[in-house]
């Protein structure tokens, strides 16, 4: 824990500022909508990545523990023959 | 009258946090009253105008971002947003040292401070304020910094009202304790 400066001021006359609603509703809604935009973003690309995830392992289960997707099509092939 | 004024105010803020959760507008009665002192509150701890209004800016955008969660306790509503601003300025002084700003006029006149002894009074204060706790500094800004009457005080803290006036008062005499070992050593 840092031990806290403290500053000795005389003129507490500075700050005058009574606030602007109007400027602080438009920063608020224009923030929210960035947040509200990039959690879809972070959301669909979440829903993509699951997606592929899920597609990745049923296709794999359906494919044989060993050899590449020629070796199945010409085994395929074969049995037509 | 204020302490009337206080109750009354109370129930009004009520009010305005109910319509604040349903309209973004209403917010703004909230924001009226309590911008000034955020904005002061901040300025004492980082002592840069700009970067206190940066703060005080993101207080608010989480005030009313949650003020669908804020539940009624028949606190005044400012003890919420003093949780979040002091929030956000321990966020900002994560890793560097903490500023707090002493208004030298607001505070010298209470603790008997004559005004001819001026570099020496200023060191002494720095040194009172370093003894002090968190809590007791607390007490200190919002009665003398920024004017607190007993009663909103103890809405403010949520202690009764006598036990601040005690708290107060021995605050006040453990600094000018401080003042006068401080005289004695010069």
């Amino acid at each position: 824990m840092r031990k806290t400066d403290f500053r000795i001021r005389r003129d507490n006359t500075k700050l005058r500022s009574k606030g602007d609603f109007g400027r602080f509703r438009n920063q608020y809604e224009q923030r929210r909508k960035r947040e509200t935009r990039s959690k879809f973003i972070i959301l669909a690309i979440g829903i993509v990545l699951l997606t592929l995830l899920v597609l990745y392992y049923t296709h794999a289960a359906h494919l044989p523990a060993t050899g590449s997707l020629n070796e199945l099509k010409i085994e395929n092939v074969q049995q037509k023959l | 009258m204020r302490d009337q004024e206080t109750t009354i105010g109370i129930q009004k803020e009520k009010a305005w946090i109910e319509d604040s959760k349903r309209d973004i507008q209403a917010f703004e009665s909230l924001y009226m009253k309590y911008y000034p002192e955020i904005l002061r509150f901040i300025y004492r701890r980082t002592d840069n105008q700009m970067l206190a209004e940066d703060l005080c800016a993101n207080t608010f955008y989480k005030a009313l971002s949650n003020i669908k969660k804020y539940e009624f306790r028949g606190k005044p509503f400012g003890n919420w947003l003093y949780r979040i601003a002091a929030n956000e300025v321990n966020k900002h002084f994560k890793n560097k040292q903490p500023v707090f700003v002493i208004d030298y006029h607001s505070i010298s006149e209470s603790l008997g401070i004559p005004e001819n002894n001026v570099p020496n009074a200023e060191a002494q204060l720095q040194l009172a304020f370093a003894q002090l706790s968190d809590g007791e500094i607390k007490l200190i800004e919002l009665k003398h910094f920024e004017g607190y009457t007993f009663k909103e005080l103890s809405l403010q803290l949520g202690e009764g009202e006598s036990a601040i006036k005690m708290r107060h008062y021995r605050l006040l005499e453990k600094m000018k304790n401080i003042l006068n070992q401080g005289d004695e050593k010069d």
